[in-house]
């Protein structure tokens, strides 16, 4: 079985199996495991990029959000 | 913006000593955790230090937590008086760790990192085994819940 192959169909009682029972989502992880160093490199700055996009759209919303709260109200 | 082929690409051409540690070698594990930052730990030896300067200097290093309008000079001087720099860049955020916690100095990290081929370099990357040890001694909350999935990966990929 290949690494990604062992992900998905633990054995009982190892840590894949524990990973599995905490919560993780394995399929994520083998998806990794199939790729090259660089590919894995690339696919991490990529959704840390757009994670940040998501966290800055956010901050934005929420700092805008405050602004309106302490404007004057409407009549 | 985290831009890590950019970063980790000049690190190497100035020939700097450096583990790659961290989330991004985490990463390079196989784990699908993400991060804002790059980690890496340096040797403190003066000429690695200069080559480590001249490195990064054309992305203009700065303290993360410096005010905005305060100096900043970043020169190998800078970096032998410390030996954790967070800082941020044109690049993104990298973090400079002369040691790391669970492993020690920069020749035990060396000494536990495993060499990676990317982007036509070897690079030196943190070992699984380290990474846990690490992660475990450090023992904070989003340490300790990284650890599932890095057990699962060393699992996956031992032999026989």
């Amino acid at each position: 079985m290949t690494p990604a192959e062992k992900l998905l169909d633990p054995a009982a009682g190892g840590a894949i199996a524990a990973a599995r029972a905490f919560g993780i989502d394995l399929t994520l992880t083998a998806g990794r495991l199939r790729r090259t160093p660089e590919e894995r490199l690339r696919d991490l700055e990529q959704v840390s990029n757009e994670f940040a996009q998501i966290r800055g759209a956010a901050r934005r919303t929420h700092a805008q959000a405050q602004r309106n709260l302490g404007s004057p109200g409407r009549a | 913006m985290l831009k890590l082929r950019e970063t980790l690409v000049p690190l190497a051409a100035h020939d700097v000593d450096f583990v790659i540690i961290g989330a991004v070698a985490a990463g390079l594990h196989g784990s699908a955790r993400t991060t804002l930052d790059l980690d890496v730990c340096y040797s403190r030896h003066t000429a690695n230090l200069e080559r480590l300067a001249s490195a990064l200097a054309p992305f203009h290093p700065r303290l993360r937590d410096l005010p905005p309008g305060l100096p900043f000079l970043w020169e190998a001087s800078t970096l032998r008086i410390g030996s954790l720099f967070t800082l941020t860049t044109d690049l993104g955020d990298i973090d400079l760790l002369a040691e790391v916690t669970g492993v020690g100095g920069y020749p035990e990290v060396k000494a536990a990192s495993v060499p990676v081929e990317m982007f036509g370099y070897r690079f030196a990357v943190l070992s699984l085994d380290a990474l846990i040890a690490s992660k475990r001694a450090i023992g904070r909350t989003k340490d300790l819940l990284i650890l599932p999935e890095l057990e699962a990966i060393r699992e996956a990929t031992r032999e026989g």
